[in-house]
């Protein structure tokens, strides 16, 4: 099909009615500025060929121009050798009809029937665009991957026959080489099969599809089976505990164990009771012949006691007589002694009288003594008043002296300090002060005051500050120092000094000062002279003269007269009082020696007597104990007697007790006898408890063993077995259906690209005519549905999506004209449309395009609307102009 | 000295396994297995009264655990006490032994009628007039030694027929391989046996004259060892044993290999199910199938599974060894060239790699292949 005029009347932009009428075989370019009507033209060929007459509402108004009217598009074209002419009035008055213009512009039809049959010569099959929108290609719509049955609108996929008008122009035979439909619906379904059983993306089991669910019923038997075989391995091994017990049990309570052991039981206590008794009469025995022992002993301690009375009597006899003689004695000795005791004490108060007389005299002899070192201090004391009086005298005429002389050391001072000052202020005057040399001229005297005082004689002064020169009658001069200020103040200050040193002197009464100094000499002087007076007083009299003297009067009062000489020297009376005292000391020697002896002598006296006494009363004790004489001996003789039968009657008891002894068992023995009862005690009562808790713990086994087996869990284990096993199985069977499923998955897609690649082979062919001009070494890739996946150059895949907005463009012009080669050579060819494309081209990649529009359309008809005249300024082909147009 | 004109009547039946489970087996079908077990005490009764045999006697695995549910081991009781003309002397074996506290303890508190007996220890029982009952109860799983050695120096009155009861392997017979009871095999002679039942061999199986299996009387698997009977015995005076094996079994459990190259093979299997000699629902039918199939006779083959299956009981086919061969009319019918036949000739090349990782998985897949295929071809 190739267009040759299209007409218009009220359509978008153009209201008035106009043509293009000059379209061309090859390529036709309609260069114009913005909103020329470029894209009106487009829009105008797809409402001939694309929308139904009857059209109507939003589609319908978007058609009519601004100011109304009924848009009319009629197209003339070429297909199949003749010439025709579709003419489609929308909105009011619609209509379509078709024209043979090759036969003389015969109507052939009209409405419906025109639209059917132009759309066979259109090559429309009805299901769209078709091959129609696989070349004709909207402003900005370059832009967009040129992807077959993508709504141009939104971008998004949408049935418009496009991809089957691609595999019809591809040929029927392809369609065999891929397996076409029949590929797509077995992948389908393997896909739906698959995605029954695992995701696509991570291909794991869909959760709660039938391999989960089979996953997930094992995993839960798998745990339940877990679980049973615990319960019944616990059973079989309460069971096995069971039958080891109960073999247990069956040892220890075999057949007649406990009547043995019963009887073995009652020998033992049995031969345990008769040595019991055997021991009882032994001890019987043994207390029996302890009796007798104590008998024996008694009849001997009896003996024993008798035989000593009658000793002790015959002794305490003996003893008094002899005691008798010594009291007798000592009553002589005791007389002797008392009268050499008065001899002594008589000897004793003699020389006691004699030294308390000496005593006295020796008191004498002090009491003198001391009253003539008293009479000696008295005269000391009195030497030593005498002389402080007389120095106090010194004292008070020596102070009275220094008291009246004001020659003193402070005013000495004072006065040199006054000296120090004159000697500086004069020295500064001198210095500083100009000097009024006054020379008297004879006569003169008088006449001339120096500061009012009349100059008597030469003078020279000095001046301080200012001086008044006044001589009367004449004139009165006042000269002024230079520093006069400071000077003056000097000489204030040197006349103050002069007359402190004046009052100074006066107040001391010298004349000057060397004479100041001379009397201050003298007073110091007199200062030592009195210290030194003090010095004395105080070493004779330190709480001073009227204190010495009261002492003086007190002592020379106390003295009183001289006593009484003893006659006898003091070292003569002393050895006498010596010799008394040797003297007594021997006489209170001897008095006590004899007192000794004395109480010595009572002390014997006393003892024998008490003795004496203490027999008589034993003696008394005795008598009263011991039978009468002579009937004494007698009792002797039977207390041997009863002696001699109780130790018969002991013998005797040893004998049975030795019989006894005899026959019991020896400690060590009975001890193990005892020890064999209470072993076989011990034996038949651990037997018992053996038993008892055998017995026990097998009734607890038994118990817990028969709540398992009435809950029957125990015995699930073959049942859950099985169940795991179909449980398994069946997991398997979804397992190896997943696997074939994937693997067949694999191997249809893995076929599928090899056919694919066959299946797109007539497209990539077409588009190998263009794509290296513009695109040199590179290759494109596509999806099975036509669909441009990639650019392929260097070796690199890039994505169209990442492709730059020109790179695209270009790619998406270019896909276009490879299909629009392919339906050309398909026998059914269309023209490629393109409205405004490749905005986005640079100068070089544009010109390449030209070039490649230009070959394809040396294939089929090319139709270019464009804004931009001077880009395609070297695009040849036949311009179109648009023309008005007087419709009929 | 015994009496010529006596005779002993019996049927020696074992292992029915009572509360077998079936749980790898579909609930409806288990169900169904479960309760012919049970079932088979009756038929063992009208087996024996049809026989005049008094007794029987139960060579052990009576049930199939000794840890099972209550109400289990009572409905088998009641079945037996409910043929009260009929005793029935139960030998623990080593599925029940006879534990402390273990299952024939349960028994014995649950109570047994008077026609049921529990053997419990190893020691002669008087048996019917004439015979004494030598009977080797298990007390365990393993006992580790023989537990019918007593027998030789078991004491019996003179003149009385000594019959052994046993349950374990015999040595030298193929059934000790995977059992810890093993039985001497000369036990009949060495003991004085005029009979030895034994149990354990789910099969029947004859050791000597006088020592039988006489396998479980309701089979529980496909094994081809001769299940489903009882043994009805009969020992004559002079010593001489009559033994007939009477069929027992309500389901038939058959199995058969079969190598097939084409759906025409199929007849071969209708054959052999007809061959079984069960009614067809109530057979349990397992077939090994082997050799190949193109794809569309594997089609065929899951179709003709689904129509039989609905003919038998239980159909149960083991395809693993069975390989799905494409062929070129098979090819063909993908479509002749394209991806379908690719894809298709991708998956046999992985099929016939045997080291391939997805070997197994490519006969499924090319079964897939080709279902989806034509399901394609006819939704389109």
């Amino acid at each position: 099909m190739k267009l040759r005029a299209l007409r218009l009347k009220s359509f978008r932009r153009f209201a008035d009615a106009v043509e293009i009428a000059n379209f061309g075989d090859g390529l036709n370019v309609l260069c114009g500025p913005n909103e020329m009507g470029k894209s009106t033209i487009f829009h105008a060929l797809e409402a001939a060929f694309l929308c139904s007459y009857k059209l109507s509402g939003a589609a319908l108004e978007q058609m009519r121009p601004h100011g109304g009217g009924d848009p009319r598009v009629d197209v003339d074209f070429e297909a199949g050798g003749s010439l025709w002419r579709i003419s489609k009035q929308f909105g009011r008055g619609k209509g379509a009809l078709l024209f043979d213009l090759s036969n003389g512009a015969r109507q052939i039809a009209s409405g419906g029937d025109a639209e059917a049959q132009f759309g066979v010569l259109a090559g429309l099959n009805g299901e769209g665009p078709a091959r129609l929108g696989l070349v004709w290609v909207r402003q900005q719509r370059t832009l967009l991957a040129p992807d077959p049955d993508l709504d141009p609108q939104t971008g998004k996929p949408r049935a418009r026959g496009e991809a089957n008008a691609l595999i019809e122009a591809v040929g029927q035979e392809v369609e065999a080489v891929a397996g076409g439909e029949t590929v797509a619906r077995v992948s389908e379904r393997v896909t739906a099969a698959l995605g029954n059983l695992v995701t696509r993306e991570r291909n794991a089991a869909v959760k709660n599809g039938p391999l989960d669910l089979a996953r997930r019923a094992r995993a839960d038997i798998e745990a339940r089976l877990i679980g049973v075989r615990q319960i019944a391995a616990a059973a079989e091994d309460r069971l096995r505990r069971i039958a080891e017990l109960s073999a247990k049990l069956d040892d220890v309570d075999r057949p007649g164990w406990r009547i043995a052991a019963d009887q073995e039981l009652q020998s033992l206590e049995k031969e345990i009771a008769s040595e019991v008794t055997l021991r009882a009469d032994l001890a019987v025995a043994r207390a029996a012949h302890g009796t007798r022992v104590l008998e024996v002993e008694a009849s001997q301690a009896s003996h024993r006691m008798l035989s000593a009375t009658l000793a002790e009597f015959a002794h305490l006899s003996s003893d008094a007589a002899a005691a008798d003689h010594v009291t007798s004695e000592l009553t002589t000795q005791l007389a002797q002694l008392e009268s050499q005791e008065v001899a002594a004490v008589k000897i004793v108060a003699d020389v006691a009288a004699e030294l308390s007389e000496t005593a006295e005299l020796l008191s004498r002899a002090d009491r003198h003594a001391l009253w003539l070192l008293e009479r000696d201090r008295v005269r000391q004391l009195q030497s030593a008043y005498d002389i402080a009086a007389q120095l106090e005298d010194e004292i008070a005429a020596l102070a009275a002296q220094i008291d009246l002389d004001l020659a003193t050391p402070e005013r000495i001072a004072l006065m040199t300090a006054q000296i120090n000052i004159m000697a500086v202020g004069a020295a500064e005057l001198s210095a500083g002060a100009p000097v009024v040399d006054v020379v008297l001229e004879p006569g003169g005297s008088g006449r001339v005051r120096l500061d009012g005082a009349p100059v008597t004689a030469d003078t020279k002064r000095p001046v301080a500050g200012h001086l008044d020169i006044a001589i009367d009658g004449i004139a009165t001069i006042r000269v002024s120092a230079a520093n006069g200020e400071r000077l003056l103040e000097t000489s204030r200050r040197l006349e103050g000094a002069r007359q402190a040193l004046r009052d100074l002197l006066a107040n001391i009464g010298a004349p000057d000062a060397d004479e100041a100094r001379a009397r201050a000499a003298v007073r110091a002087e007199k200062l030592a002279q009195l210290h030194a007076k003090w010095a004395a007083l105080a070493a004779l009299a330190p709480a001073g003269c009227a204190a010495l003297a009261s002492d003086l009067q007190s002592r020379m009062q106390g003295l009183g007269p001289e006593p009484q000489h003893p006659g006898l020297s003091k070292s003569d009376l002393q050895s006498r009082h010596a010799m008394l005292v040797a003297k007594r000391n021997e006489a209170d020697r001897q008095r006590s020696e004899i007192a000794r002896a004395k109480s010595s002598a009572e002390k014997q006296f006393a003892s024998s007597e008490a003795s004496a006494i203490g027999r008589a009363n034993r003696l008394v004790v005795l008598q009263a104990a011991l039978p009468q004489y002579p009937a004494r001996h007698d009792a002797l003789a039977q207390a041997g007697l009863n002696l001699e039968a109780a130790q018969d009657t002991l013998r005797q008891s040893a004998g049975r007790g030795a019989a006894l002894a005899a026959n019991v068992r020896g400690d060590e023995s009975f001890r193990a006898l005892s020890q064999s009862l209470e072993a076989k005690r011990e034996e038949i009562k651990r037997g018992e408890h053996t038993c008892r808790a055998l017995t026990l713990e097998i009734e607890k086994l038994k118990s817990e063993q028969s709540a398992i087996d009435e809950d029957g869990r125990a015995g699930q284990v073959n049942a859950v077995t099985g169940d795991l096993a179909q449980a398994q199985e069946q997991l398997g069977r979804l397992e190896l259906e997943t696997k074939a499923l994937t693997l067949l998955s694999t191997t249809l897609n893995d076929a599928s690209a090899g056919t694919r690649k066959q299946y797109l082979e007539p497209v990539t062919r077409c588009l190998a005519h263009y794509l290296p001009r513009v695109f040199p070494d590179a290759g494109v890739a596509f999806s099975g549905t036509f669909a441009l996946d990639a650019l392929t150059r260097a070796g690199a895949r890039e994505d169209f999506a990442s492709l730059s907005d020109g790179t695209r463009e270009q790619l998406a012009v270019l896909v276009r004209m490879a299909f629009a080669r392919l339906i050309c050579e398909s026998g059914k060819p269309a023209p490629l449309i393109l409205d405004d494309p490749l905005v986005y081209s640079d100068d070089a990649r544009l010109d390449a395009m030209c070039r490649a529009l230009e070959d394809a359309a040396c294939v089929h008809q090319v139709v270019l609307l464009t804004c931009r005249e001077t880009a395609f300024k070297n695009l040849s082909g036949h311009r179109l102009e648009i023309q008005s147009w007087q419709p009929d | 000295m015994v009496s010529a004109s006596m005779t002993i009547r019996f049927i020696h039946t074992a292992d029915w396994h009572i509360g077998k489970p079936f749980r790898n087996w579909p609930a409806e079908l288990a169900g169904e297995l479960s309760a012919a077990r049970l079932d088979s005490i009756g038929r063992i009764a009208a087996i024996a009264r049809a026989r005049n045999a008094s007794h029987v006697l139960v060579a052990g695995d009576v049930f199939d655990s000794d840890l099972l549910e209550a109400v289990v081991i009572r409905r088998a009781l009641e079945r037996m006490a409910r043929e009260a003309d009929v005793a029935w002397l139960l030998l623990p074996g080593n599925h029940d032994p006879a534990r402390p506290g273990g299952l024939w303890d349960r028994i014995a508190r649950i109570g047994t009628a008077e026609n049921v007996t529990a053997i419990l220890r190893a020691q002669p029982i008087p048996f019917q007039r004439d015979a004494m009952l030598l009977p080797a109860p298990l007390t365990s799983k393993n006992p580790g030694r023989d537990p019918t050695f007593w027998m030789d120096e078991a004491a019996t009155p003179d003149g009385l027929i000594r019959i052994g009861l046993g349950h374990g392997s015999v040595q030298g017979f193929g059934s000790e391989r995977d059992n810890a009871v093993t039985i001497a095999k000369d036990r009949a002679r060495s003991a004085g046996l005029a009979y030895l039942a034994l149990g354990d061999w789910h099969g029947q199986k004859s050791i000597d004259a006088r020592t039988w299996y006489a396998g479980t009387p309701e089979p529980d698997r496909f094994r081809d060892n001769d299940p489903g009977s009882v043994l009805s015995v009969v020992i004559m005076g002079d010593g001489a044993v009559q033994i007939e094996s009477v069929k027992s079994a309500a389901f038939g459990w058959a199995q058969s290999g079969a190598v097939i190259r084409s759906k025409a093979d199929f007849t071969m299997l209708e054959t052999a199910i007809a061959g079984f000699g069960h009614t067809p629902e109530r057979l349990l039918a397992k077939f090994n199938l082997s050799g190949s199939l193109s794809l569309s006779d594997h089609a065929s083959l899951a179709a003709w599974r689904e129509v039989w299956s609905g003919k038998v009981r239980h159909l149960d086919i083991d395809d693993r060894e069975l390989v799905a061969l494409p062929e070129e009319s098979d090819l063909s019918s993908l479509g002749g060239e394209g991806a379908l036949v690719e894809a298709a000739r991708g998956l046999q090349a992985i099929q016939r790699d045997v080291s391939h990782p997805e070997h197994a998985a490519a006969s499924l897949a090319l079964i897939r292949l080709y279902a989806f295929a034509h399901e394609a071809r006819e939704g389109s």
